[in-house]
């Protein structure tokens, strides 16, 4: 599903961002990635949802090498990952109704698909009601909702989120673990970027560490 | 898709609306420039046509010409569609009027039967206002050369060297012209491009979001594009609007001031076709404008930048 395989990225300044990584992530897995700021979380985020390449070395993900995608191919391939930030990329001016079809929208959906299927997620999302309020009228919490309800509404084979709770209480965090278990167990890869040492502690998934740009899985 | 353009148009209009009215303001400043480059190019052109009328051209013929041979000539020229007015002068008629002309003491030398006239009989011709302005110089030149070709012609004049030095100055005047055109469509352009770059960055994370969701090239910047040709538009119609306003005011200032006519007539209001220039710049100032920003912005890794 996801394999990086003696990969390097090397940023113009000449900073290593990974150095030497390899892992495999199967079909339906539950994995954390961990690591202290600036260890290589982000980039090698990046690299997995097609926002960069590497400089050497292989990444695939779900059978397509990233390396040799074409900047024509590449939104094809984001349509197929569903990425989760930790400011959670909403636009403050479309309703959640809006943010949440968008990925529908740019594939040329049906506007009564699109309907059906934002009404079935939010339901999945325990978001139903909000659905013409715009995101600076619901909690950080809800906006995480909504966001991952974005990352949902296409039927991604890999869900990637950044971070997904850190910019919120534990109560939230809780919600929206629950929810990515939730996703996991409906049959989506799931792979979450997180520095709370105690989460990892407490749930039996398996941890992909990252330090100064090295995998130690 | 034209829903998703229109939808675009009426957010970027609710939520930036400072921001649009700012860059229609700057086109429509810009697009005014060209128009009174236009009008200026106009009048310099009526003031150009109407130096260029009233050529004159002075055919000398030879002493001894038979008459066949000068109704000949006389009728080519006026047959021709090139001449208005052809008037044949005799070489006693012109004589007579030199002499007049030097003082009527002058006169007795005609009753001297030693003295020989050197006054040549000569046909003049006027050229007709019908003949372009850029093509006047090459008639008369060809005229002048067909004229001289024949055994009964002495001389062909036209002053010459005014007609050539007009011919330079037009050239040059109208290299001018276009270039000082060409030169502020340029600008004009960078402005209007920063204008809208300025507008869009402010959009970026629409951007950014369009990209994460796997928004194709086209789809993203569609949207923007089209917002740009209404930009271009509204600021086209706008000037066209401010321009006939600010000529009008002009004429009725001139016209009081003096009544000088050839100003007042080169002072022509917009033609058709620069209305039609004017329509078509204020469209692809914004549509390149527009293009020209948002794929900067729209890298295809905008989202992993932010």
């Amino acid at each position: 599903m996801i394999s990086f395989s003696h990969a390097y990225k090397v940023f113009p300044n000449g900073y290593q961002g990974l150095r030497n990584v390899s892992f495999e992530i199967e079909k339906g897995e539950f994995v954390f990635l961990s690591g202290p700021s600036g260890a290589g979380k982000t980039t090698l985020f990046r690299l997995i949802s097609g926002f960069d390449r590497p400089s050497s070395g292989e990444v695939n993900v779900l059978g397509t090498d990233v390396s040799s995608l074409t900047s024509s191919a590449i939104p094809y391939f984001r349509r197929r990952i569903g990425v989760i930030y930790q400011d959670f990329r909403l636009l403050r001016d479309r309703t959640v109704f809006e943010n949440v079809a968008m990925p529908l929208m740019v594939r040329g959906d049906r506007h009564l698909a699109i309907e059906r299927r934002v009404r079935e997620v939010l339901e999945q999302v325990g978001l139903s009601f909000r659905l013409s309020n715009f995101p600076d009228e619901i909690s950080g919490g809800e906006q995480q909702r909504v966001a991952i309800a974005r990352a949902l509404i296409h039927h991604p084979g890999v869900l990637v989120a950044d971070e997904p709770t850190g910019n919120l209480d534990q109560d939230m965090s809780n919600e929206i673990f629950k929810l990515l278990e939730m996703v996991n167990a409906q049959g989506t890869t799931v792979f979450v970027a997180t520095h709370d040492a105690d989460l990892i502690r407490r749930k039996p998934y398996r941890v992909v560490r990252i330090h100064e740009g090295e995998v130690s899985a | 898709m034209n829903q998703l353009m229109s939808q675009h148009l009426f957010r970027a209009w609710r939520k930036h609306w400072a921001l649009q009215v700012a860059s229609v303001t700057i086109m429509t400043m810009v697009l005014m420039m060209l128009n009174f480059l236009f009008l200026g190019y106009s009048a310099f052109n009526g003031t150009i046509e109407h130096w260029g009328r009233g050529l004159e051209m002075t055919v000398y013929l030879k002493d001894g010409a038979p008459d066949w041979a000068l109704e000949k000539l006389e009728k080519s020229m006026r047959t021709s569609r090139e001449f208005d007015e052809v008037h044949f002068t005799g070489k006693s008629e012109a004589t007579k009027k030199f002499l007049t002309a030097l003082g009527p003491e002058s006169l007795d030398l005609l009753a001297d039967p030693k003295w020989k006239s050197p006054i040549p009989a000569s046909l003049d011709a006027k050229l007709s206002d019908k003949v372009a302005t850029s093509s006047r110089v090459q008639v008369m030149e060809g005229w002048s050369a067909k004229l001289k070709a024949n055994e009964y012609v002495e001389d062909v004049f036209y002053g010459q060297g005014w007609v050539e030095n007009f011919a330079s100055f037009l050239g040059g005047a109208r290299g001018l012209v276009v270039l000082f055109w060409a030169l502020s469509l340029s600008v004009g352009l960078m402005i209007v491009s920063n204008c809208i770059r300025l507008s869009f960055l402010q959009r970026r994370d629409e951007i950014e979001v369009l990209e994460l969701v796997g928004a194709t090239s086209r789809f993203i910047r569609m949207p923007y594009i089209f917002e740009g040709v209404v930009l271009g538009l509204v600021a086209s119609l706008c000037s066209l609007a401010l321009s006939y306003g600010m000529h009008a005011l002009l004429l009725n200032w001139l016209a009081g001031k003096w009544s000088f006519w050839v100003a007042l007539q080169a002072l022509s209001p917009l033609e058709p076709w620069s209305v039609m220039v004017n329509l078509v710049s204020g469209v692809a100032f914004g549509a390149l404008g527009a293009w020209n920003c948002v794929r900067r912005i729209n890298t295809g890794w905008s989202a992993a930048a932010g």
